[in-house]
């Protein structure tokens, strides 16, 4: 793989990894998330 | 962690899963599926060095070990801030699996890692995904009352992203196929039947989950897996096809493995002690079985191994004695011209001694010169057999056809040997029964040669009694044959089964001092052959006289 491809897979990597941890804190930490309780939603 | 649960399940595991709800097939399906598949490759990550291939087989299995790990929770969570983390987590497992399946498929076939502006076509093509993952473009909420989160816009985008891949998957497929059409070597792998194996997997899998996310049954879903399962185990097995055989080992584990966890999944839901005992129980036997079974597919695999050891022994040695047999034949033809040269010299001072071309010689060295030119003839045709031999296995021996009567042949070869027949009180008859004018299409000076090794030969091994030439022919399926009967000492099976072949002599000839090289049907056969025909031997056993027949294409 080249250095250019490295680099792309790195910066794509970390993106991600905020993000998951961002979707962890958000629901089970912030509790930010929309509860719906309304059965016929879909 | 949130204190909303879901109104439609209480935990009964650990205090955050309920057991009760999940589908007995979740169990079945997922969990040995998710360790088959990191067992699998990572054997094959080791196995095949770390390269690019395995690299990309692993991570397939890491995403989907994932994916069905986060299916479990989905399933069995009953908090809903745990249920919103797996369910926007999802996304990211799916699209891993796919992006990555199209990936390992490409290294496949190309045999490195995509260009770079692909990469980056990708990265751009992904990061809607990976940016919006914590916002409600991808999960809108949870419903509470039955656990079940709310897709946002950004799923549809993700069912795009899933049909590109698929679409790209195909586009390889035909890339190959068309290319195996135009130059079948161009795939000696059999990667086409992967390619096309993939491409209905991952069709398949895509299928399932449409029809679980659109018809609200997610139990479509969990059939999925079982299409990748088969997918992973057919890349791992074309990655280590040609390495070992230890593959079967890994397979006849990776069976009993899925074998114990499929029975051990049943512990998730099973109930009342009873039930407990008998899967218990089955578990330990087979367990104690699948032991066994490992132990002597182990001990098969060293057999194997050792008989495939000896068998490239074996070629090598066979290759070696090929070469040999080469370089004699080459020695032999080398040998022979050198003699050939001295030995007509001899013949040709030796006749010319005998004739008196040096004047008169007194009795005794007239005797000597004649005994001199008998010696140097025999020696003289004891050369040529070698030579003739030399250039028929070599590849050598020039053939040059035309349409003769080979009655005439026949006939002139058997005036040319009757004194010598004569010399040791032989009877030596030609006659012809043939219905067509005998005319062949075959090599003059080789038909000779065959006739005159035939005919000599029974004038060899005759002591007394008749040695008749027949020539007869089968105009309807346009063969000729000429028969040489003799009344000699014959030959057992055992000497038949073996006369054609190098320097072979009959079992008698040496007590009976007959001299010969043990070539000339060796000869006679290999010219007959190269000239559409054959040779062939028959004897009513020893004493009894032996039939040679020459078999030739007859042209009408």
């Amino acid at each position: 793989m080249s250095r250019k491809g490295k680099l792309l897979l790195g910066i794509f990597i970390s993106i991600t990894i905020l993000s998951v941890l961002a979707t962890i804190y958000k629901g089970l930490v912030g509790e930010d998330f929309l509860v719906i309780t309304d059965v016929t939603t879909e | 962690m949130s204190l909303l649960t879901c109104t439609d399940a209480t935990a009964d595991f650990l205090g955050v899963f309920t057991l009760s709800v999940a589908p007995n097939l979740l169990f079945y399906s997922y969990i040995p599926i998710s360790a088959l598949t990191i067992l699998l490759t990572s054997f094959v990550l080791f196995r095949d060095r770390f390269s690019a291939r395995s690299k990309l087989l692993f991570l397939l299995a890491l995403f989907l070990a994932t994916f069905l790990i986060n299916e479990i929770i989905l399933w069995t969570a009953v908090p809903a801030g745990l249920i919103y983390v797996s369910w926007s987590l999802s996304m990211l497992w799916r699209v891993g699996i796919y992006v990555t399946t199209l990936a390992l498929i490409y290294v496949f076939t190309e045999r490195h890692y995509p260009p770079f502006w692909v990469a980056l076509l990708s990265a751009l093509l992904l990061a809607p995904i990976v940016i919006f993952l914590p916002t409600e473009l991808n999960v809108t909420g949870i419903n509470i009352s039955d656990c079940v989160g709310v897709n946002g816009p950004l799923w549809y985008y993700l069912y795009l992203l899933e049909g590109l891949c698929v679409l790209g998957l195909l586009f390889l497929s035909v890339r190959t196929f068309t290319s195996y059409v135009k130059d079948p070597s161009s795939d000696p792998a059999g990667l086409r039947y992967l390619l096309s194996g993939s491409f209905l997997l991952l069709l398949f899998v895509f299928a399932s989950e449409l029809a679980g996310e659109f018809s609200g049954i997610y139990e479509f879903n969990l059939l999925g897996p079982i299409g990748m399962l088969s997918f992973v185990t057919i890349l791992s097995y074309m990655i280590v096809r040609y390495q070992s055989f230890n593959m079967k080992l890994i397979a006849s584990q990776a069976l009993v493995l899925f074998i114990i966890t499929l029975n051990a999944s049943e512990f998730f839901y099973i109930v009342g002690y009873e039930n407990i005992l008998i899967s218990a129980t089955t578990l330990i036997l087979i367990s104690v079985a699948g032991f066994f079974l490992i132990r002597s597919v182990k001990r098969e695999i060293k057999q194997r191994e050792e008989i495939q050891k000896l068998a490239n022994n074996l070629t090598r040695a066979n290759e070696r004695l090929k070469q040999l047999d080469q370089l004699k034949s080459e020695f032999v033809s080398i040998a022979s011209h050198q003699l050939r040269s001295p030995l007509a010299a001899v013949l040709g001072y030796a006749s010319m001694l005998k004739e008196g071309s040096y004047g008169k010689l007194p009795t005794k060295a007239l005797e000597a010169a004649m005994r001199i030119e008998e010696s140097a003839r025999l020696m003289a045709s004891t050369v040529e057999d070698y030579l003739n031999v030399s250039q028929i296995e070599a590849g050598h021996m020039k053939y040059i056809f035309s349409d003769f009567s080979l009655r005439e042949q026949a006939l002139h070869v058997t005036d040319d040997l009757r004194p010598l027949a004569l010399k040791q009180n032989i009877l030596l008859l030609f006659r012809t029964k043939l219905e067509s004018n005998g005319m062949i299409h075959a090599d003059k000076g080789k038909t000779e040669q065959i006739l005159h090794n035939l005919i000599n030969n029974s004038i060899k091994y005759t002591t007394q009694g008749t040695i008749t030439v027949i020539l007869r022919d089968n105009p309807t399926i346009k063969r000729l044959y000429l028969d040489v009967i003799d009344t000699g000492i014959g030959m057992s099976q055992e000497t038949l089964d073996s006369i054609f072949d190098k320097f072979e002599r009959g079992s008698n000839a040496n007590s009976a001092n007959i001299h010969g090289t043990g070539l000339g049907l060796f000869t006679a056969l290999k010219l007959a052959e190269a000239m559409g025909g054959t040779v062939t031997a028959h004897s009513e056993g020893e004493g009894k006289g032996s039939r040679f027949t020459l078999e030739l294409p007859l042209i009408s």
